[in-house]
């Protein structure tokens, strides 16, 4: 029996500086149901190289993830760095 | 007593506040570390409301073009010591409480003594090396952390720490240094942002000190002023991933490039007689490094001892991942010297291998 992929859409927010590299604050991409954390984060900084001079950290529905946790379900992704600003 | 009280009546009617919680805040003592943008509404507000005593911590001088956001300041203060303002101006505000200034930046040779004995820490510096010193002391005193920091329009706020609860450093990294972002003076900011994220933290401040307890203590609050998008990430548990960009092999110095020198090329700075090796790490770290033209001034001293080295000489900071060093190079820079580069002694086995060095 082969494994039945499926795709789901996930929005992705960029915080702070990251909206400057992305060029948007927000945008709905279509990823296959069996991605983790991990695939996900290899997709962005492929898509954004300069993304990956950044530091930041991922959120999925409201929680900090980990490179493990799997996407399917996910609504939301959010990149979140760490400000500086005061 | 009751002339006291009485100003803090309407605080006071909240039931989560009461009586008893008024005294808390009256016995409260709070470190505010850095009065800009953050620091100077959370001073007011702790001030208006009567805790006890507030420590404000900031080595730097009024500037007129902060004046839109600092607004414990005015056009007459320009130039003057911002904490030596702000103590007259919360002295005027209230009276009743005690007002203790530092006039000295948060760091490596005065957060023990700043932090040890109050009981909250508002962390409202704008720099990434001051927010990993404060989540230093708040680990080494058992001190919740409340955090604010802004972007352009965004600011966050958490409560770190509170009751063995995740850290600034668990959340975000010890790297946070590498990721050096504009800071307002480059990107812009607004005061009601600032205003807004300052509300939240002095809010949190009360309620820690009124019940204990906050509801952002393991949650990122974050809100966008533009788009009025508020957010909430929780973070008590797991490893939290995310990117870290790779560690700098050379860092941009008032438009040159510093690099950070590996083995053989240090063996060939080495042979300009001129060159000093200077460790910027703690007097504690180990191993030392006795040898000569190696000379010993910790990151947090350099502003007081740089006049120890000698003016011909040029300069190659090291510590132990070579993230102090680089901080060291931009301050050496920016004072005049000539730096050649700067050193991580983890980098390269060969720094102990004697014969590579002579």
């Amino acid at each position: 029996m082969s494994e039945r992929r499926v795709d789901h859409e996930v929005v992705l927010r960029y915080w702070g500086m990251l909206e400057d590299i992305a060029g948007k604050d927000a945008e709905t991409v279509t990823i296959p149901t069996h991605w983790r954390v991990r695939d996900l984060l290899d997709w962005v900084g492929n898509r954004y190289p300069s993304l990956s001079d950044t530091l930041y950290r991922v959120a999925i529905d409201g929680d900090f993830a980990s490179e493990d946790d799997a996407l399917d379900g996910v609504r939301e992704v959010a990149l979140m760095p760490p400000f500086s600003g005061g | 007593m009751m002339n006291d009280l009485m100003r803090y009546r309407r605080q006071m009617l909240l039931p989560e506040i009461g009586w008893e919680g008024q005294q808390r805040l009256m016995q409260g003592h709070v470190l505010i570390v850095g009065l800009g943008g953050l620091g100077c509404p959370v001073a007011q507000y702790l001030a208006a409301a009567g805790v006890g005593t507030l420590r404000l911590v900031d080595g730097d001088e009024v500037q007129e073009e902060n004046l839109h956001r600092q607004i414990l300041f005015g056009d007459a203060d320009v130039g003057k010591s911002k904490v030596e303002v702000a103590r007259e101006r919360l002295c005027r505000l209230n009276p009743h409480i005690t007002i203790e200034v530092v006039d000295a930046y948060f760091d490596e040779t005065n957060f023990e003594a700043l932090a040890r004995d109050v009981d909250v820490v508002v962390d409202c510096t704008d720099r990434f090396d001051a927010r990993l010193l404060i989540d230093h002391a708040c680990r080494l005193y058992d001190l919740p952390h409340v955090y604010g920091a802004l972007y352009r329009w965004q600011g966050q706020c958490s409560v770190f720490g509170l009751r063995g609860g995740a850290r600034y450093v668990d959340v975000f990294g010890t790297q946070v240094c590498s990721a050096e972002v504009p800071t307002c003076a480059e990107t812009g900011i607004l005061g009601p942002l600032a205003g807004l994220v300052a509300s939240v933290q002095a809010g949190e401040v009360l309620r820690l000190l009124a019940t204990g307890n906050s509801p952002l203590a393991g949650v990122l609050w974050i809100y966008d002023l533009w788009r009025h998008r508020p957010s909430q990430i929780r973070y008590n548990h797991r490893p939290i991933t995310g990117n870290v960009p790779p560690v700098e092999k050379s860092i941009q110095i008032e438009g040159k490039r510093v690099k950070q020198l590996t083995g053989q090329s240090l063996k060939e700075v080495l042979s300009d007689g001129r060159v000093l090796l200077l460790d910027v790490r703690q007097p504690d770290e180990l191993p030392r490094v006795e040898r000569s033209g190696v000379m010993a001034i910790s990151l947090g001293e350099l502003p007081h001892k740089h006049h120890f080295i000698p003016e011909d000489k040029k300069i190659v900071p090291f510590c132990r991942k070579g993230l102090r060093a680089q901080w060291a190079a931009q301050w050496l820079v920016e004072a005049g010297y000539e730096v050649l580069g700067y050193f991580a002694l983890e980098s390269e086995n060969v720094w102990f291998d004697e014969a590579s060095m002579d």
